[in-house]
């Protein structure tokens, strides 16, 4: 056997040049036949709940599907997400890319809850008032551990 | 079907309900590119925020849609069959890129889409793996102006980051 990898390159590139050629429409048809093959292999796996993508929802998105059902925990963890992928890694409501500091921007602005939850969403009720509820925990501990 | 999405996105624009819009994203690579796979669909929405308020709020975006029937899961907002994330723009660099933005057709539509350049200005930015693999497709590739990239790079402080990849994924293969 012979593996000339130039010639394997070459042949590549080659290949990679003429996918790029294609009209885009058959390009993007492409991307909704790529996608709809993944989504398939994903759900010939066995799994109680899938996401958009098809992709299970399984330990912390379990906590916000919780949460969104009002049986949010204040494990900081299930409420907020750090992802560099999000927004740069700015702490964020756990499966949105909505960050945390809007929550108390807005009211900082002198808006209610209502109308934040109306701006954003993607943000449960639950989820707002867990972080609310959190944030007032550690300032009344930190004064509680400085007595 | 992605053109469905890009009509729908017109429609709202024509609406009234967003500025100025671009696919960004694997999508818009494909524009230039070989087919990127993806599961979504990433657009870039020019934003400001309301009045008197310091927070930007994609609210009208999913008011809109949510009542054409679109169902929302987690950030992302399901048309056609696709999920789509709406994407404030989030500096100087995706602001530029959404300003120059170029118009596209498909068949029965257009699309604003991402130049090749800010593409690959916001990969080196971004610096994820999966970035720098992008990054080094467009290298390859005869549809970057390298020169104007190397312009933007400039323009964002992207310099050292441009050296970093360079040193990388080119020099050391040397």
């Amino acid at each position: 056997m012979n593996f000339d990898m130039d010639r394997v390159d070459e042949s590549k590139r080659a290949m990679r040049k003429r996918l790029a050629a294609l009209p885009i429409a058959e390009k993007l048809r492409m991307l909704d036949m790529l996608r709809e093959r993944t989504l398939a292999i994903q759900s010939a796996s066995l799994s109680p709940t899938r996401n958009v993508h098809g992709s299970e929802v399984r330990g912390a998105g379990e906590s916000s599907q919780a949460a969104k059902e009002g049986m949010m925990s204040l494990n900081d963890h299930s409420l907020v997400e750090i992802d560099s992928e999000k927004l740069g890694g700015t702490p964020v409501f756990y499966g949105t890319r909505v960050p945390i500091q809007n929550l108390f921007d807005c009211i900082e602005e002198g808006e209610t809850l209502d109308q934040f939850l109306d701006q954003f969403p993607t943000v449960s009720r639950e989820q707002a008032l867990a972080v609310l509820e959190a944030s007032k925990e550690r300032l009344l501990n930190s004064y509680e551990s400085a007595a | 079907m992605i053109e469905q999405v890009i009509a729908a996105i017109n429609r709202m624009q024509a609406d009234g309900v967003i500025d100025r819009y671009a696919v960004g994203g694997a999508v818009a690579v494909t524009f230039y590119l070989e087919p990127m796979a993806t599961l979504d669909i990433d657009i870039f929405v020019a934003s400001r925020p309301k009045p008197g308020s310091i927070v930007i709020t994609l609210e009208p975006i999913y008011s809109y849609l949510t009542a054409l029937g679109c169902a929302t899961e987690r950030e992302y907002i399901l048309i056609a069959g696709w999920p789509v994330q709406f994407l404030p723009s989030n500096g100087p660099l995706v602001e530029e890129a959404l300003a120059v933005a170029s118009e596209m057709d498909i068949v029965c539509v257009s699309a604003r889409v991402f130049s090749a350049e800010h593409l690959a200005a916001i990969a080196l930015q971004t610096g994820r793996a999966k970035d720098k693999a992008r990054l080094l497709m467009f290298m390859e590739s005869e549809t970057l102006n390298k020169e104007r990239f190397q312009e933007i790079a400039a323009r964002h402080g992207l310099l050292d980051a441009w050296q970093r990849f360079m040193v990388q994924f080119v020099e050391e293969q040397h």
